[in-house]
């Protein structure tokens, strides 16, 4: 912001009030500086907004201060700082019915949508079309995204939040051991249940015990991205075993035939040890253990946090080398990578019926789509995050190089947190630890990116019927990987009377309702 | 020590050896010493939880992280008591919870004492339907959200008052009380009236004094459920500076969910997310704990008197 034109600015709000609004309404895109509202005290909206069930919007973070300083709107917010679940704060805001000028969270998304079509927040896409043009722009050129946020009467209620950057997660395997016991990075199944068994009998960490686990997780979810290798699935998003789409049509990899197949293998594994034994009760502490006791031999998490191990635990374990690989090719030798950052959150802000300020609240959240309101929501504040240098957004010293990791500075500031705006990855590449920057690489040579399934946003018929049945029939399919998986039941035993009884708790039913919903939704 | 002698006689009555017993028939020995052993089992499983969370709280966080720590505490480090210690928001929630405890339990004595002082008296009118509305209560509740509205219409949303008043009288303790009155001897207080004791001193000086030991166990109680009290608070506040303890801990262990962007960093300090978590549990259990032995005693003696009817 050059002193010019904040002198600019002042001189043109003291033209007078009824000139600089008539202005700002006519042409919002021609107006040079993100000012929203032109008088001197800014305009007050009310903010509900709990989320990831500790943080709430916060007056005196930075990035508010600025905000207001840039738009002449301050957010107050209305959420309990008190409770510590998002979900029941937005609960206990509907039922109390006061509801503030905007409602944003993560997670919110299907919530966003039914109360929208019922009155409690109001369409957004005529305020869009004749008041936010960066935001206009964006959904122009991104029709998928207006696509997945579409209600199913067509409309628009929420500004999502929109992650950048495509891999999240990877493989992860110690080299140290694999060039201790002389083996190559497995490049198929066959050889990546060679490298295990390897881990296991061969005692690479060489203190005489058969105490190695060759391939853990710190979440049981996780484990399901084994099932790829025999061309199955786990989920088809960013969220766990949810659906996925093939060809058009709706699908859910629990029902498919090649589970049965994974399954039969992951539960060998199992029987051989060469997958923790506790995998279901390890807990997040998993890496820390294994890694930490020099235990681990691979896993399959985060590229960013999982790097960060070789730092953290180096001096404890002498040579530590946990480098990602690319996805070993599964039996019919294809490489995928299930798991991406989704193109779409269920995360956003929308505006609710009771706003006496629609025109300004949409202005603001085109800001955001703008290039200094994407600037602030994704760096923080100029000059004190970050610096410009050769027009890029570049972190100061004293932020890389701060105790705290970069992304957790940005939070306690107000930046990146799941308001409608589009992430920028070059925040993360700036300081994304040299060996997970090295395996997002590999995965971005080798391609092994999949499409991911948006979802749906259901009718209130189909949703009342995937409500009624799909708790059920998920906690029965899950039940029973477990018990698969352990070795309390047999898969092949079991398959026909687990399908037959999907089909009695009615999963057609929720499928077709699936269906029905991305038909409309997608194929419009 | 004057417990050891206890426990040795117990174990002896349990066992074989007390002679001045009449003599047992070998069944009753084992069944003594069933008896002994399940105790010690059940007590062991009671007394274990408790000493982990202490010998984790003062273990390191890699100690804790890759299993060493059992039973003993390893590698001791009070890193997890200096992180809590140094949280403002901790000592803020701390006073709450004294401030809700102390008040909550004065609030509830005022409401219940006397109250259930006239439901104990015949002479109240339409005592069976007031006795009746309050047994209800024991068995129906209006659930979260009409709850919830409720207090929201009584403008008691947010506000420490609310919390105090809105879970003063319950149920069950009015109950024990009105017994404990009407355990009281009629004639006592027929010879206080015919020395010219109104309504008031009757009760005061007459009734209170008598029922003092299911008074102490009442307010025991309310003292356990205020200082413990978590999901309503948590429900009614939205102000993180008025919450207690409980909220505040429920919160802590939150906020220590595994940040991604943390674990690794996290990994090399001495304290970790379990130690944190464990040091938060010590220090909000330390004053309950230190009240409870000497409580104890008049709160069994309490439950005697109040359970028995005539």
């Amino acid at each position: 912001m050059s002193a010019s034109g904040t002198v600019h600015r002042v001189a043109r709000c003291a033209l007078g009030r009824v000139l600089a609004v008539a202005c700002c309404l006519a042409s919002p895109a021609a107006a040079e500086s993100a000012r929203i509202h032109a008088a001197e005290e800014p305009l007050d909206l009310t903010i509900h907004m709990h989320f990831r069930d500790k943080y709430t919007w916060r007056e005196d973070w930075p990035v508010a201060k600025e905000l207001t300083r840039l738009t002449g709107l301050r957010l107050r917010n209305v959420a309990s700082t008190a409770t510590a679940s998002s979900r029941e704060a937005f609960n206990l805001m509907l039922v109390s019915g006061a509801l503030p000028d905007i409602v944003a969270g993560d997670g919110l998304k299907a919530q966003f949508i039914r109360y929208g079509q019922e009155g409690a927040f109001i369409p957004l896409d005529a305020l869009i079309e004749k008041h936010a043009p960066h935001l206009q722009l964006y959904l122009t050129e991104n029709p998928d995204v207006r696509q997945a946020i579409a209600a199913p009467d067509g409309r628009i209620y929420f500004i999502p939040y929109l992650p950048d950057g495509k891999y999240a997660r990877g493989w992860f395997i110690r080299h140290d051991w694999l060039e201790k016991l002389g083996l190559a990075v497995p490049q198929t199944v066959d050889e990546l249940y060679a490298v295990l068994t390897a881990f296991k009998t061969r005692d690479p960490n060489g203190n005489g015990r058969a105490d190695e686990v060759p391939f853990f997780v710190r979440e049981a979810t996780e484990l399901g991205r084994l099932f790829t290798l025999w061309d199955a699935r786990s989920t088809g998003s960013d969220a766990s075993h949810d659906f996925y789409v093939v060809a058009g049509a709706v699908r859910h990899p629990y029902a498919d035939a090649n589970y049965r197949i994974a399954i039969r293998n992951v539960a060998r594994w199992y029987a051989e040890s060469l997958i923790d034994r506790e995998v279901y009760t390890r807990g997040p502490r998993a890496r820390e253990v294994m890694l930490g006791s020099n235990l681990g031999g691979m896993t399959h998490d985060w590229f960013a946090s999982t790097a960060g191990y070789n730092a953290a635990f180096g001096q404890r374990v002498a040579g530590l080398k946990f480098l990602a690989v690319a996805p070993p090719a599964s039996v019919s030798g294809r490489r995928i990578e299930e798991n991406r950052r989704a193109r779409v959150r269920p995360d956003g802000w929308a505006i609710t019926h009771v706003n006496k300020h629609p025109v300004e609240t949409i202005r603001l959240f085109d800001f955001y789509f703008s290039p200094e309101g994407k600037r602030l929501a994704n760096f923080g504040i100029e000059g004190v995050q970050y610096a410009m240098i050769a027009d890029k957004p570049t972190f100061k010293a004293d932020v890389l190089n701060a105790k705290k990791a970069v992304n957790t500075q940005l939070w306690e500031i107000g930046a990146q947190i799941p308001i409608g705006f589009p992430q920028d990855y070059a925040y993360e590449a700036q300081w994304t630890d040299p060996i997970a920057a090295a395996g997002i690489k590999l995965y971005e040579q080798g391609n092994y990116l999949i499409d991911d399934f948006p979802g749906v946003n259901p009718a209130p018929d189909e949703r009342r019927r995937m409500d009624r049945k799909w708790p059920a029939i998920l906690s029965s399919m899950l039940e029973h990987q477990q018990a698969w998986i352990l070795g309390a039941r047999n898969v092949d035993a079991d398959w026909d009377a687990y399908m037959a009884r999907l089909q009695r708790l009615g999963f057609e039913e929720v499928l077709a309702a699936m269906q029905k919903a991305y038909d409309r939704q997608y194929k419009r | 020590m004057r417990w050891r002698p206890t426990i040795e006689r117990a174990w002896q009555r349990f066992g074989d050896g007390d002679e001045t017993a009449v003599a047992q028939s070998h069944g009753d020995r084992i069944f003594g010493r069933v008896n002994a052993g399940l105790m010690l089992v059940f007590l062991a499983s009671t007394l274990y939880p408790f000493i982990y969370i202490l010998s984790v709280s003062i273990s390191s966080g890699a100690a804790v992280t890759s299993g060493k720590v059992v039973f003993w505490p390893s590698e001791i480090t009070l890193a997890a008591y200096g992180q809590v210690l140094a949280d403002q928001k901790f000592w803020i929630a701390y006073a709450n919870t004294f401030f809700y405890a102390i008040a909550g339990t004065a609030m509830s004595l005022a409401l219940i004492v006397p109250g259930a002082y006239a439901l104990a008296k015949a002479r109240l009118k339409g005592r069976r339907v007031f006795n009746f509305l309050i047994a209800v209560t024991l068995w129906f509740h209006a659930g979260l959200i009409p709850f919830f509205l409720n207090v929201r219409d009584l403008g008691l949303l947010d506000s420490r008052f609310g919390i105090v008043v809105a879970f003063a009288c319950n149920a069950f303790n009015v109950i024990l009380m009105r017994n404990a009155f009407e355990q009281v001897p009629a004639a006592y207080e027929e010879s206080a009236r015919l020395d010219g004791a109104d309504d008031f001193k009757s009760f005061w000086f007459v009734a209170v004094p008598l029922a003092l030991p299911t008074i102490t166990t009442v307010a025991l109680l309310a003292l356990v459920t205020r200082w413990n009290g978590y999901f309503w608070s948590m429900v009614l506040l939205f102000d993180e500076n008025k919450v207690p303890l409980q909220v505040y801990l429920k919160k802590v262990i939150v906020d220590l969910r595994a940040d991604d962007a943390m674990a690794a960093k996290l990994a090399t300090a001495d304290y970790s997310f379990e130690t944190m978590t464990a040091a938060v549990i010590v220090v909000s259990l330390l004053p309950i704990l230190l009240l409870y032995p000497w409580l104890l005693r008049i709160f069994t003696k309490g439950m005697m008197i109040g359970g028995v009817k005539e």
